[in-house]
């Protein structure tokens, strides 16, 4: 029952008392689209989910799943399935019966359901451990069954509540790409609830940024990644330095930027003359050891080797900026002197 | 996909249809052989009521009913369908009740049963349909009928105590009467402190409470230390008899004292072999029922302290101890301070188990009187003084709630125990040495006293005469559960069966009604979001704290005339079992449930079940035994319970606990002890039996990994 448009949420909220948990958010999901719901905890985004799946009642606004308005109804009647961050999975139930548990439960034969399980186990890659109890599991199978048993109802919207926050970072990156590689196959549409920036980056066809119960941004992936319009989303989303600029002219779209006394030309985004708030990206500034002209002077503060990249905080006119390194390129000392320039393309006007 | 959405306006409308268009409005009375003119037309519909025999007040609820009706096909948009729903299941239900209480007719009968359930289950679905409750019709239908079940026989029963407390000589609400019958001067006065006369009821009532709480504490707290952290060699021993006043009737112990401390018990026989000194009657009053209070409740103090006890974390002991405190210091200054608040809880549960008690100041009071009693007395005996039973009810209740108020914000505040989730690896600091011998002194005769108790109680229903005549004997037995092979087979010749049968029958019904409507009301609180969540719990929990006096005086009072004439039946006594036990249920539900994470039954909500079935497939199985708890309790309760029942058996339904209490009111003490025995025994297979036939819960790896 896949139209377009599968879910939509009306000027929804959440109100516990005075305090709004979700407030007055409103989106649409296209079919056979992935959105995630990024922010830090408490911003609302579970909360959002929960609201999505009927296990909370909105203060106000409505709920619309493939165009009918489900606000009243029952988690039971709504076409939707969650996947739990815990996975949920019934411990007293066999792999097969976790997975068969929801064609049961609508009125399908124990035979019937089994079949229905076994074909979505099979799809998962879990044929064979049919008859484990979920105890009996590893993690990322745990996870995968608590997948299986939610696809097996073919539900029209597909809903995660941070699902990969249990497995360990390296099994984390496999099962991202596994569950973007299924949703794509079958054309799900689907939630994605995380506070993991890469995460969101990694699977979505969509981001909706949030911070303390509202939308702040929203916007495909590298599009909110490379111009966010907002200090929040660049600082949350892209580790982003923001500084205080100056838009010392406009040329049609673009505009020249001065920061610290090195001017770059980006996108102005209808911005006047005058002071402007910059949001630098770490990966956008490039160190050099010389004291090249047009460059913004500084001086190392504090040094970190992370493996592939070495994270620098670097003192400047325009204030501390954090500058991302490859390693490759040597390591510096705190205290040395150092010239930096900024690239175009790291480099955006926000709010 | 289509999913079977199951609207219970359907099956709400049939109700209706049934109880108020077919179904003979009112009861008929029992005997069959009442005259056919009256009984013609009480087996008329309400309907016809209305219609042919002018009964105008039932048009109320048909009025709404027929408007429900029409609602169901006039509304099309959901949300308004659903609040017209509400509203005429709540009306309905109110303008059947309300008729019903106000004008003079007979008790409601099975179609006015049905038409009720049929308005709860309207009012349900369309609570459901306005999105409450997550939309769950079951849970609506829980949360509606248990409400109304509690409000009918749990504060119905209550305010009509108050209301005969109220009524004035003429029969008129009178502030005046009330006021003079909570103040009698027998109740309240104070005379034993300055002349020979008797000090009133309440008084006698609160001085025993207090001592007995004093001392239940203070024994409580030295078997837990035993238990817990000595190296005492009968820990085990002392575990087990704690478990035996919980499967004894109360009054068991009162019996034992009797046999020791009686008149023609073991003291006083010895005492007049030996020395020549004339039997007396000195354990009857005051202090032989608070020696018998002891010895019952002691154990329930023990239980609540072991837990407190085990609480307090060794590290901060070993912390107090690294600080330079001696051992007597770290008990005095770290362990005993943190044990405070749960020392409080069980000080006022003594009190509140020693207010409730009857069947030992029934025993062994004499002329001392409690509150209890004096109830019971001012209704059963010659006096039968309904406004005096009522005001003593309403004081005894006072007194109860108050302490159970206290009990409660005790817990509440009960943050040193609290489990860190840390793992604490420390040892519990050894007992300071005369603490240690103190604990022993007071611990070990206590045992000692329980066993003879207990034995005497077991072997006292061999003995032919206890005190007079010693031989062994097994007419006791005979006598209460003779069989005979007569000419029509099998005869039951004992003078027991009659209550036996009725006894098990009862408790067999009631246990497993008040394992679900606990379970479901904790089920509710712990997983249901709805307004008014805490006064439902409080309202649920409430009847655990009225005494049983309380409870028996007020459904005398409320179900003994119509709209609810239940009294005499065996429903009446079913009834007041379940929701006497069911706060039982209530906690261990909860208890069990919190363990288990929010998000199983989430899942089993979004994959499709409702809440019955996440409640039957996913939650039932993995809080069995919460269950078994729930039922053994519920049957041992049934079984053991004398204060409320006593007020509600007839000729028909007595129970075993009154048989007993009969015969110990006429000095057949051997009859009573033989009947005493075979109940314990019949407890602990009923335990058992249960306990096999529930099963114990199957925990995933463990059993799994047992079985791979």
């Amino acid at each position: 029952m896949s139209t377009p448009g599968a879910l939509e949420l009306r000027a929804v909220s959440k109100r516990y008392g005075a305090a709004a948990v979700v407030d007055d958010v409103s989106f649409t999901i296209e079919a056979g689209s992935l959105v995630t719901l990024l922010g830090p905890s408490g911003c609302g985004k579970t909360t959002t989910l929960r609201l999505i799946a009927g296990l909370e009642t909105p203060s106000a606004g409505r709920v619309l799943i493939g165009g009918r308005d489900v606000t009243d109804w029952a988690p039971a009647e709504r076409n939707v399935s969650l996947v739990f961050q815990s996975y949920a999975l019934f411990p007293h139930l066999t792999v097969l019966d976790n997975v068969a548990y929801g064609p049961r439960v609508r009125g399908d034969r124990p035979a019937a359901a089994h079949v229905r399980a076994r074909a979505t186990l099979d799809l998962l890659g879990l044929t064979g451990l049919e008859a484990r109890l979920p105890a009996q599991l590893s993690g990322g199978q745990q996870q995968r069954v608590a997948l299986a048993r939610a696809l097996v109802l073919e539900p029209a919207a597909l809903l995660f509540d941070e699902p990969l926050s249990n497995l360990d970072a390296r099994l984390r990156r496999r099962v991202r790409d596994e569950i973007r590689g299924l949703q794509r196959r079958l054309g799900l549409s689907a939630v994605y609830v995380t506070h993991d920036r890469e995460e969101a980056l990694a699977v979505s066809d969509r981001i909706i940024v949030m911070d303390g119960g509202r939308i702040v941004e929203a916007g495909p992936p590298a599009e909110l990644f490379a111009s966010p319009r907002t200090r929040f989303v660049a600082e949350f989303l892209a580790e982003a330095n923001v500084v205080a600029g100056r838009l010392v002219a406009v040329d049609g779209e673009q505009g020249d930027v001065a920061v610290a006394g090195y001017v770059v030309r980006v996108p102005h985004r209808g911005h006047a003359v005058g002071a402007v708030t910059v949001a630098i990206r770490p990966d956008a500034v490039t160190i050099h050891a010389s004291d090249a002209t047009g460059t913004i002077a500084g001086r190392v503060s504090r040094a970190a080797f992370v493996g592939r990249a070495m994270e620098y905080s670097i003192e400047t006119a325009a204030g501390e900026l954090f500058v991302v390194a490859p390693a490759a390129e040597g390591a510096l000392a705190p205290g040395t002197s150092v010239s930096l320039s900024l690239s175009a393309g790291g480099v955006a006007l926000v709010e | 996909m289509r999913w079977p959405a199951r609207p219970l306006a359907v099956p709400a409308l049939a109700a209706l249809g049934a109880g108020l268009l077919v179904l003979p409005w009112y009861a008929t009375p029992e005997s069959a052989s009442a005259p056919a003119a009256a009984g013609g037309w009480l087996t008329a519909s309400a309907l016809a009521q209305l219609l042919v025999h002018g009964r105008h007040a039932l048009g109320a609820p048909l009025i709404v009913a027929a408007a429900a009706g029409l609602a169901a096909g006039v509304a099309r948009e959901r949300r308004r369908r659903a609040l017209l729903w509400l509203a005429g299941g709540l009306l309905g239900a109110g303008a059947t009740l309300l008729q019903g209480f106000l004008l003079r007719q007979p008790a409601f009968g099975l179609g006015a049963v049905v038409a009720l359930a049929g308005f709860v289950l309207l009012a349900a679905e369309g609570l459901a349909g306005r999105g409450h409750l997550r939309g769950d019709r079951f849970a609506a239908t829980c949360l509606l009928a248990i409400a109304a079940l509690v409000a009918v026989f749990v504060f119905l029963p209550l305010g009509r105590v108050l209301a005969a407390a109220v009524q004035g000589p003429s029969g008129a609400p009178s502030p005046a009467a009330l006021a003079s019958r909570l103040t009698a001067e027998k109740i309240w006065t104070l005379a034993c402190l300055t002349s020979a006369r008797k000090c009133g009821v309440a008084w006698n009532t609160i001085v025993l409470a207090l001592s007995c709480a004093a001392g239940t504490t203070l024994l409580g707290l030295a078997l837990a230390l035993l238990v817990t952290r000595s190296a005492f060699p009968f820990r085990r021993l002392t575990r087990l008899l704690v478990v035996l006043p919980v499967i004894t009737p109360p009054f068991v112990v009162g019996l034992g004292i009797i046999l020791i401390c009686g008149r023609s018990g073991v003291i006083n026989t010895l005492l007049e072999a030996w020395l020549g000194l004339p039997p007396t009657r000195w354990i009857y009053g005051f202090s032989g029922v608070l020696l018998a209070q002891l010895f019952a409740f002691t154990p329930v103090a023990f239980l609540v302290l072991v837990g407190v006890v085990e609480g307090v974390s060794p590290t901060l002991e070993e912390a107090g101890a690294t600080l330079g405190a001696r051992a007597g210091q770290v008990f005095r200054t770290v362990s005993l301070p943190l044990m405070l608040p749960g020392l409080a809880n069980a000080f006022l549960v003594g009190f509140i188990e020693s207010i409730a008690d009857f069947g030992n100041p029934l025993v062994l009071g004499g002329s001392f009187t409690v509150l209890a009693t004096d109830v019971y007395f001012a209704l059963v005996g010659a006096q039968y003084d309904q406004g005096r039973a009522a005001a003593l009810a309403i004081i005894l209740l006072g007194l109860a709630l108050g302490a159970f108020g206290l009990q409660q914000r005790v817990l509440r505040g009960r943050a040193y125990t609290a489990v860190t989730g840390k793992g604490d690896s420390g040892i519990p600091a050894a007992l300071p040495r005369r603490l240690a011998a103190t604990i022993v002194g007071l611990a070990v005769p206590w045992l000692a006293f329980t066993v003879v108790i207990y034995g005497m109680a077991l072997v006292g229903g061999f003995v032919a005469v206890w005190g007079r005549d010693h031989t062994l004997t097994l007419r006791h037995f005979v006598k209460a559960f003779g069989v005979e092979w007569g000419a029509g087979g099998l005869l039951w010749t004992g003078g027991a069966w009659t209550s036996l049968w009725n006894t098990l029958r009862l408790a067999a019904v009631a246990a497993p009604l008040s394992a679900v409507v606990g379970l479901l009301t904790a089920w509710l609180l712990g997983r249901a979001q709805f307004a008014g969540r805490r006064a439902f719990e409080l309202g649920t929990l409430l009847s655990f704290a009225v005494p049983g006096t309380v409870i028996g005086v007020a459904y005398v009072m409320a179900f003994n005339v119509p709209p609810l004439e239940l009294t005499g039946t065996g429903l009446i006594i079913v009834v007041c079992l379940v929701f006497r036990n069911m706060p039982v249920g209530v906690r261990g539900g909860l208890a069990s449930l919190a363990q288990i994470d929010h998000s199983l039954d989430e899942a089993s909500s979004t994959l499709g079940a409702s809440g019955s079935t996440t409640l039957r497939r996913v939650l039932l199985p993995l809080v069995k035994p919460a269950v078994v708890a729930a039922l053994v309790y519920g049957f041992v309760r049934s079984v053991t319970t004398v204060s409320a029942v006593i007020f509600l058996v007839s000729g028909d339904t007595d129970m075993a606990t009154t048989y007993i209490i009969g015969r110990v009111v006429n000095g057949d003490y051997g009859v009573a002890i033989a009947y005493s025995a075979v109940l314990i025994a019949l407890m602990l297979t009923a335990i058992v039996v249960i306990q096999r036939l529930v099963g114990v819960r199957v925990i995933g790896s463990r059993a799994a990994e047992g079985a791979s």
